[in-house]
């Protein structure tokens, strides 16, 4: 009764199923076993027994589990495993032992504990991978491949938004360059600075098409119109140095959301809360913008403006039970209806009106439409007394407005 | 009396293994006919099986052990999906990175992930070639009709599941070919369009609300998709499954020419014999079946060669399946970012021969052209009903033919449509067309396209067969294998042909290089 | 169901053994099992997490000289007070033994869980309640670069101190 056909199926099922059952030992062995994470630790832990002299030593030796390690960091979104390789990272003896077994340089994780900012916050690469190419990201659909030792600093200004820093020259050119040239009079910058250009919260995730993003962030800087035909940004008269310095501060900017304890200068909450209110913002554009070229232009105006009391009279009442009777004269761009206010203390736009407009002019080159624009007559008086109110004299008014009821829907003053 | 009850208590507590050996499997080794055929109806799992089955169905020639293939699959996919689903994580958020974590750190997890992927492209293949298998052997003719049916819908399933997982790894491979897919779906806005009434009445748009529960592919979609993968579809394929299975029993088990069995005369049949006919246990059943009026002589136990058969033949499928899982990683690309269009965008394999016809008309190539060939498969047993011999390939020497003229007549049709496509696009971009009558109407792309002509074209051939041949079943095997060939060449076409903005090249080494 | 065929059932067909297996056969038959066996023991280890989302079950407390004999600190974060005299240091888990509650630290020291009323002395030890045992304490290690380091898994007995 039996046939070829049931002998060819013998044969499939028996060389079959050994087959079978010797890829499936073979895929057990790859992935646990002839791991190359598996041959790291194992050198590691007879290391740390060779050395052992000392009892503690020896249980420290002991205690080293051969097994998959990671980092968990809910707060960064992040989950990083390169320590099931790089071991020794914390472990000065193996300063001089090769990848990926080595101590890591310098004293940076001194102040930046793994367990709190794991790895790939700096160093970029696939941090969830667990193998040498993958982890270090050189691979398709992976892009953030690692960052080159010398590219490294870049990754410092995600959180340290104000410099400078110690050790990294580059870093600290570029955000000394980024405020001296005062990039965030027109660009929003994590929920900062103005609104004439584009956003820059995320530039170094903008695509540019088929152009390269640091060769298009160079040419853009030393001539926006070369890669954006109908550019409203100035030339900038950067040099070579300093174009190559604000690329490598752009290429920085990712827009990941890093969480306000892990900035360097996170900024108190409730201002940037009232700040995000399109009402409040509504046709002001903040003193930083104005200050972005008036610093340049006479300094001793901006300047005097810094040492009188109108830039910090909001500092004055911050701590008022009911200071929000007083934010009419006290903030600017105060707007009654909604109780939103674009700026803190009387900037710029206190007296010289709302600047939105005036900004649009001096970017077409319309200069003296931008004068035309700024409303004030310096000799007249009466944007002053909106606030510096004759018949409540600077010493006692602020014991009358205490005593009013707290402001509802409309603002005293 | 105590006493004699501790004994039994003691010789009952040695016989336990043999008792509940016996009390499981209550017959005896199968080592007889008898308790072979006991085997198989007296345990649950296998009493799906026939206790005897008929020797032509053995054959390698007669299925090539195609359906048992796709069922293996079938169960490879069960099984890994349900392991998967110990860490996938259907959200947004998080979905992408379970799939990582499933390939780096779940124990197994690659294998798992890769084994899955794997088997699910080739229970897609599968399926297709049975229903080819069941096609040229004239599987469908009475009494299985709705058994063809219910292999239609569990093609139509399995499609869907594939589809369906497609989705969840939240990658820009998944994202952007569930756009085109669900797009496809979408593609009566079309026909609406054209006549302007949108507004009032977008099933389109309809269907694909329904399908995404949202007009962007999100959150609310991947959770829709991802029911659908582990729960409504698979338990609707199992219960069709479960049928399709139980109807090739009522009908008397495989499709087997009349050749198969010579007739049993009286004289033939030997006194003793009579009783071998209740072992088929199908004393209700229609059609020949080992037990009313044919011999066993034709047939062997199911136990062993049917399980042998079939226990080959998963094991077949896992090796094939483990060999590709083991060098070839089942694909993830970047995060799903809906800003950044992948280019191209292709929709899974088993619909690209679709989306080339949708690149001319979306209603047509995504709604009408796919409903027609689905409709018209389904009714296949209806419409040819010639009462003619079963299990034969290509019903004889006449169908072969036709069936090899109909494959050289499928390949330069869709070859030379196709070819005209590239080189001298459609009306829509014909300079003399647009002096004769302006900007041509999109009813008119719709109606009259390159996927229409290539149905008109095989319709034509068919009828012509149907007149030369005098007969429905030449006729069908001309159009089956006209699509066949059709489906076969525009996926080739669309999977290797088409790059970037579905432009024709001939390799991928020419796609133009987008850097970032 | 005996083995014995019923009557009318009898023939040399129905008794015979047929086809005995031959030993390629029998060996299709294991290896197919064993093939089986390997891959199902291969999906049972899939549940079993090889990484856990959580932080790591070892973790730094900081160095030596962060926890000088003294008063105890708290590490609330991880549920452990470090206690720290001239003797050691040692790391005292304030979860219960009895049903896992958290215990609070008195001011005099002692620590009393608020589910049940078990009391703990200064250095954990049961003094009343129904907790089976005193408070647990875990073990203290350093790693090669000279930080502290807590294993909450592993347990060591109520008067090893970590000898700094």
């Amino acid at each position: 009764m039996k046939n070829a056909y049931d002998k060819t199926m013998t044969g499939l099922l028996l060389f079959g199923s050994l087959l079978t059952l010797a890829l499936l030992a073979y895929a057990a062995y790859d992935e646990n076993l002839g791991a190359d994470w598996y041959h790291h630790q194992s050198d590691y832990r007879c290391q740390l027994f060779a050395r052992a002299a000392t009892d503690r030593e020896r249980q420290t030796a002991e205690r080293f589990d051969v097994r998959q390690k990671q980092l968990y960091l809910p707060a960064l979104g992040r989950i990083d495993r390169c320590i099931t390789c790089h071991v020794g990272v914390e472990d000065p003896s193996m300063k001089n032992a090769q990848q990926p077994l080595t101590s890591h340089p310098g004293d940076i994780m001194a102040n930046h504990p793994k367990e709190q900012f794991g790895c790939t916050i700096c160093h970029l690469g696939q941090g969830r991978a667990n193998t040498e190419t993958d982890a270090h990201g050189h691979v398709p659909h992976w892009p953030d491949p690692m960052l080159a030792t010398e590219e490294l600093d870049r990754s410092c200004a995600k959180c340290h938004t104000q410099g400078p820093l110690p050790g990294v020259p580059r870093y600290n050119e570029a955000i000394a360059l980024f405020h001296e040239k005062a990039c965030v009079s027109c660009h929003l910058l994590r929920g900062q600075g103005g609104d004439a250009g584009p956003e820059i919260t995320n530039a170094a995730e903008v695509d540019h098409g088929d152009m390269p993003k640091k060769e298009w962030h160079f040419k853009h800087l030393k001539d926006p119109k070369s890669v954006v035909e109908a550019s409203e940004m100035p030339d900038l008269n950067l040099s070579d140095e300093e174009a190559t310095a604000l690329t490598f501060l752009m290429m920085s900017l990712t827009g990941e959301p890093i969480p306000t304890e892990y900035l360097s200068n996170p900024k108190p909450k409730p201002i940037e809360m009232r700040m995000m209110d399109p009402m409040a913002a509504k046709g002001h554009v903040g003193s930083q913008v104005c200050i972005g070229c008036h610093q340049g232009l006479h300094p001793d105006a901006v300047d005097g403006w810094r040492k009188s009391p109108m830039s910090s009279t909001y500092e004055r009442l911050k701590n008022e039970p009911t200071k929000d009777n007083c934010l009419a004269c006290h903030t600017t761009g105060f707007n009654p209806e909604t109780g939103h206010y674009s700026e803190e203390g009387v900037g710029c736009e206190g007296c010289h009106g709302p600047g939105a407009v005036a900004v649009k002019f001096v970017l077409a080159g319309q200069v003296d439409k931008h004068k035309e624009a700024i409303r004030l007559n310096p000799d007249s008086t009466l944007v002053c007394v909106r606030c510096h109110n004759p018949h409540v004299p600077v010493g006692v008014h602020a014991n009358h407005y205490r005593k009013q009821p707290p402001r509802s829907g409309q603002a005293g003053g | 009396m105590a006493y004699s009850a501790g004994r039994q208590f003691l010789s009952n507590l040695k016989n336990v293994p043999r008792n509940l050996r016996d009390s499981v499997m209550r017959h005896g080794r199968p080592t007889s006919d008898r308790a072979r055929t006991q085997t198989v109806v007296q345990n649950f799992f296998l009493h799906i099986h026939p206790s005897r089955v008929h020797n032509h169905t053995l054959k390698w020639t007669t299925t090539m052990g195609l359906g048992i293939m796709t069922t293996a699959l079938f169960l490879i996919l069960t099984v890994t999906g349900i392991l998967l689903m110990v860490y996938y994580k259907p959200s947004v958020a998080t979905a992408f990175d379970s799939i990582k974590d499933i390939h780096f750190v779940v124990p197994t997890g690659r294998m798992m992930r890769n084994v899955h992927r794997w088997a699910a492209h080739g229970m897609v293949v599968m399926v297709m070639m049975h229903m080819a298998r069941a096609f040229y052997t004239s599987a469908y003719k009475r009494p299985r009709e709705f058994n063809w049916v219910l292999g239609m819908m569990l093609f139509v399933l399995t499609l869907g599941l594939s589809f369906t997982g497609y989705l969840l790894p939240w990658d820009q491979l998944a994202f952007w070919a569930v756009t085109i897919g669900s797009s496809i779906a979408g593609s009566p806005s079309e026909v609406t369009d054209a006549f302007g009434i949108t507004q009032s009445f977008d099933p389109g748009g309809r269907i694909r609300e329904l399908l995404l529960g949202a007009h962007y592919i999100g959150e609310e979609a991947l959770i829709r998709f991802y029911t659908l993968h582990i729960m409504v579809l698979p338990i609707a394929l199992s219960v069709i499954l479960g049928v399709h299975f139980w109807r090739i029993r009522k009908d008397g088990g495989l499709a087997r020419p009349a050749s198969a069995d010579p007739p049993i005369t009286q004289d033939g049949l030997k006194p003793g014999e009579a009783p071998d006919k209740t072992f088929g246990l199908m004393a209700v059943v229609r059609e020949r079946t080992p037990a009313t009026d044919q011999a066993i002589e034709n047939t062997s136990p199911a136990w062993p060669r049917l399980f042998r058969v079939e226990a080959a033949l998963t094991v077949l499928v896992l090796l094939i399946t483990v060999v590709l899982s083991i060098w070839l990683d089942a694909p993830l690309k970047e995060l799903a970012n809906p800003e950044v269009p992948e280019n191209p965008a292709k929709a899974p394999w088993y619909f690209l021969g679709l989306q080339e016809l949708v690149s001319y008309s979306a209603f047509m190539g995504g709604m009408v052209i796919p409903g027609i060939v689905v409709v018209g498969l389904a009714l296949i047993p209806y419409l040819d009903r010639e009462d003619e011999d079963v299990g034969i390939w290509f019903s004889g020497r006449q169908g072969r033919r036709i069936a090899t003229a109909s494959t050289v007549y499928g390949i330069v049709l869709s070859v030379g449509i196709l070819a005209f496509t590239v080189k001298f696009k459609w009306l829509g971009e014909w300079d003399w067309v647009r002096n004769l009558i302006g900007e041509v109407p999109p009813i008119v792309i719709t109606l009259f396209n390159p996927g229409t002509v290539f149905v008109l074209a095989a319709a034509a051939w068919s009828i012509g067969l149907l007149r030369v041949t005098n007969s429905t079943r030449m006729a069908a095997i001309g159009l089956f294998t006209c699509f066949l060939v059709c489906f076969v060449i525009m996926t080739y076409f669309a999977t290797f042909l088409r790059g970037p903005n579905w432009d024709f090249y001939w390799s991928q080494a020419d796609w133009p290089v987008i850097e970032h | 169901m005996t083995d014995k065929p019923s009557s009318g059932l009898t023939g040399p067909r129905f008794e015979e053994p047929v086809e005995r297996r031959d030993f390629f056969g029998l060996a299709a038959v294991w290896s197919f099992f064993g093939m089986i066996l390997t891959a199902t023991l291969g999906a049972l280890k899939l549940p079993m997490p090889a990484v856990f989302p959580e932080a790591d079950s070892r973790f730094p407390i900081g160095k030596p000289e962060d926890f000088p004999a003294g008063p105890p600190k708290e590490i609330k974060r991880r549920r452990l007070w470090v206690l720290s005299d001239d003797k050691g240091i040692a790391v005292v888990s304030t979860v219960c033994p009895h049903l896992r509650c958290v215990v609070t630290r008195h001011a005099d020291g002692t620590f009393v869980c608020p589910c049940h009323g078990s009391r703990f002395d200064a250095t954990g030890k049961k003094t009343s309640g129904p907790s089976p045992r005193g408070l647990i304490w875990k073990e203290v290690s350093i790693t090669p670069d000279g930080r502290l380091i807590v294993d909450s898994e592993r347990e060591v007995s109520s008067n090893a101190r970590f000898a700094v």
